[in-house]
Order: structure tokens, then C-alpha cells, then sequence
């Protein structure tokens, strides 16, 4: 398959609407107007490329990869794993996923984050890892 | 009501039996033999009482009690709350309440608890508290994670929260435990499928509630308790 085929429109009938009021910060971000469909255009439809060079071993291991030599974070130890699949259902391999998660007590490490519960030190909350090629997904 | 007013017996069919091999630590400890049944004696039907005396202020607040001036235990901050009453829908005043409970990562801080998760050195684990008037309690501490321990090979408890209520007499005295409504865990656990049906395991499962939950603060789980009722006495003079 080449790179430059033409990717599927999005299903919009999966997606959340862009307008929902209860959720009130989709409104003041919300389009006006209608939406205008445009043709993918080449850099969307061809990359950016990611392979194992752009990520270091322990990326997706966040028990360690902001933790004290010897310590972990406080909360319950869990995998969370799956797999990439297109609408086709075939795989796709060594793509670039990415998490960003709160602690056990809900707190994100981030300076706009206020909430009273405590930052861990042992904790950063980011991850990145690479879906495998065909042998099994890489395990922290 | 005089408190040495006969309790009522316990009603089985609402307890788990004692034999039950799934949960394998039930064998060796359950009786052999069949039960004998006793009269309660004075010493079950008219105490211990407690009372204010007993407990210290912040007895009931596992994020401070136990932690570092300044500093908080990582995790979930829940209130824990709800009424204690008898079998009669009697509130049961004054009466102590205490609770145990592992930490967010499912670690008790305890020398025989191995697991890997780490201990928080905010946390305890350990409080207690008076019943009300009307019977009400309330905790606040962090909700518990689950554990792994060792039945099947793959055994793990639902987060929980041990509680051990005194009632008005000895004979009254409950030592339970709280899950938390949504866990899958509830439904794979050898334990808890050693209760009879699912209304009694429905009465352990604590449940969200947003009345009483505080706003950018503290999200609050209820947990009404019901202990052994007492008859009332023949006569009223």
C-alpha cells in the first residue's frame, strides 16, 4: 500500500460533536460557520515517520521513567496494553503512541493544576512507545 | 430499652457459611463439628461502652493522621460515611467505628505485607470514630487500590476498606468490609462469591454520592451498616 493513498473521511457519526453545551468549554471553541471539506494533502497523507531511534528504552514504563533510583510511584500497579488497528483491521506497526495520565490521587504535574491532592515525586505521568512489528508488543 | 434485652440470633442466610473452598483459608478454620447454639451471658448484651473519651480528635481523618506536618497520602481523597443502625432500623448512637484499609497502590503498611507496591510514608491505613446521635459516622482517607493475594494463582481484592463496629453490647460487634461501587473486581473475588446472594453483597459495596461529595475537594462514598437487632422489652413499666 502506498503512502500517499488517500486516507478515509473521518466517521463523523462516531465522533462527539463539536458543539455540546453541558460540556461547556466546546462552546466558546466550537466552529461558527459550516464546515468546509478539503482534499488530505500530501504531508498529511505521508507522514511523519517514527522508528525506534526516537524513543529510549523505559518511555513507556511510567512506574520508573520519572522515579527515584529505588522508588516508585504511590497507586495501583497496572499494564495497560492493546493494539493499533485501521478501519481495514490490519495492524499498524511501529507507530508513535503517546500517554499522559493524573496520579493515583488525580493530580497532573503540571503548574496549571491546582487540585489539593499532592504531586507524587516519583511520578511524571508521561509515556511514549512504539506499536511492534510483528513478534509482540515490547513490555516495560 | 434495658441493654440487657436479648439480641436476636444472627440471621444466617445473610452471612456466608464458614466452609466455603474457593476462598481455600475458609477450610482450615471452619468448624468440624456441628454448631452449638449458647444464650448470650450478661457480659455480650450490656457492653463495652464506648465514649468521647476514647477517641482523639482527627481519630477519623486518615489523611492527616498519620502524615507528615504540611503533607497529604497520594491518592483518591474519599469521605466515607453513612449510619449505623440494628436489624429494628434503630440508629446506634456513640457507638466506636474503626477501619483499616491498604494504601492507593493496595500496600497495608504491615511486616507481613510483601507486595511490591510501595509504602506511602503519609499513610497509616488505621482510624476510628464515634457514631452520632442518629448514628452517623464519617471518614476521610484515600480510597484504597486492589491487591493480589494468594488463592488462585491470579487472585486479587477488590479495593476494600475493613470496618469493625462495636454496636451498643459485645454480642452486637460487626467486623466487616466496604467495596466500592463499579469495581470489577468485586464480581472475581473468591470472597466476596462466599456470600449467599447478591443482595448481601450489594449491602457491601459503598456507593457514590454526589450530595455529600465535597467540590474540588473530596469525592464521598455511603456505607449504611446494620447490626444485630434486640428485642424490646415484654414490659414497659
Amino acid at each position: 500500500m502506498s503512502k500517499a493513498t488517500p486516507l478515509y473521511p473521518w466517521d463523523r457519526a462516531q465522533q462527539p460533536p463539536a458543539l455540546t453545551p453541558r460540556y461547556k468549554s466546546s462552546v466558546a471553541r466550537s466552529p461558527r460557520c459550516a464546515l468546509i471539506s478539503l482534499p488530505d494533502t500530501l504531508s498529511e497523507t505521508t507522514g511523519p515517520v517514527f522508528g525506534p531511534t526516537d524513543i529510549a528504552p523505559g518511555d513507556n514504563d511510567l512506574l520508573t521513567n520519572c522515579a527515584r533510583e529505588g522508588e516508585h510511584p504511590i497507586g495501583q500497579r497496572i499494564l495497560l496494553h492493546g493494539r493499533v488497528l485501521d478501519e481495514t483491521a490490519r495492524p499498524v506497526p511501529q507507530t508513535l503512541v503517546e500517554i499522559w495520565q493524573a496520579n493515583a490521587g488525580g493530580r497532573y504535574r503540571h503548574e496549571n493544576d491546582t487540585y489539593l491532592a499532592p504531586i507524587d515525586p516519583n511520578f511524571g505521568g508521561c509515556g511514549r512507545s512504539l506499536t511492534d512489528s510483528a513478534e509482540g508488543p515490547e513490555t516495560p | 430499652m434495658s441493654k440487657a434485652t436479648p439480641l436476636y440470633p444472627w440471621d444466617r442466610a445473610q452471612q456466608p457459611p464458614a466452609l466455603t473452598p474457593r476462598y481455600k483459608s475458609s477450610v482450615a478454620r471452619s468448624p468440624r463439628c456441628a454448631l452449638i447454639s449458647l444464650p448470650d451471658t450478661l457480659s455480650e448484651t450490656t457492653g463495652p461502652v464506648f465514649g468521647p473519651t476514647d477517641i482523639a480528635p482527627g481519630d477519623n481523618d486518615l489523611l492527616t493522621n498519620c502524615a507528615r506536618e504540611g503533607e497529604h497520602p497520594i491518592g483518591q481523597r474519599i469521605l466515607l460515611h453513612g449510619r449505623v443502625l440494628d436489624e429494628t432500623a434503630r440508629p446506634v448512637p456513640q457507638t466506636l467505628v474503626e477501619i483499616w484499609q491498604a494504601n492507593a497502590g493496595g500496600r497495608y503498611r504491615h511486616e507481613n505485607d510483601t507486595y511490591l507496591a510501595p509504602i506511602d510514608p503519609n499513610f497509616g491505613g488505621c482510624g476510628r470514630s464515634l457514631t452520632d446521635k442518629d448514628g452517623l459516622y464519617c471518614f476521610r482517607t484515600i480510597k484504597p487500590g486492589p491487591y493480589p493475594w494468594r488463592n488462585d494463582a491470579n487472585s486479587w481484592r477488590p479495593a476494600h476498606i475493613h470496618l469493625s463496629v462495636f454496636g451498643a453490647a459485645f454480642g452486637q460487634r460487626l467486623i466487616t468490609q466496604c467495596y466500592f461501587e463499579g469495581d470489577p473486581l468485586i464480581a472475581l473475588c473468591p470472597i466476596v462469591a462466599t456470600l449467599p446472594s447478591p443482595r448481601a453483597i450489594d449491602q457491601l459495596v459503598a456507593k457514590l454520592d454526589m450530595e455529600t461529595t465535597l467540590p474540588f475537594d473530596c469525592i464521598a462514598y455511603r456505607f449504611d451498616i446494620v447490626l444485630r437487632g434486640r428485642r424490646a422489652p415484654m414490659f414497659d413499666p
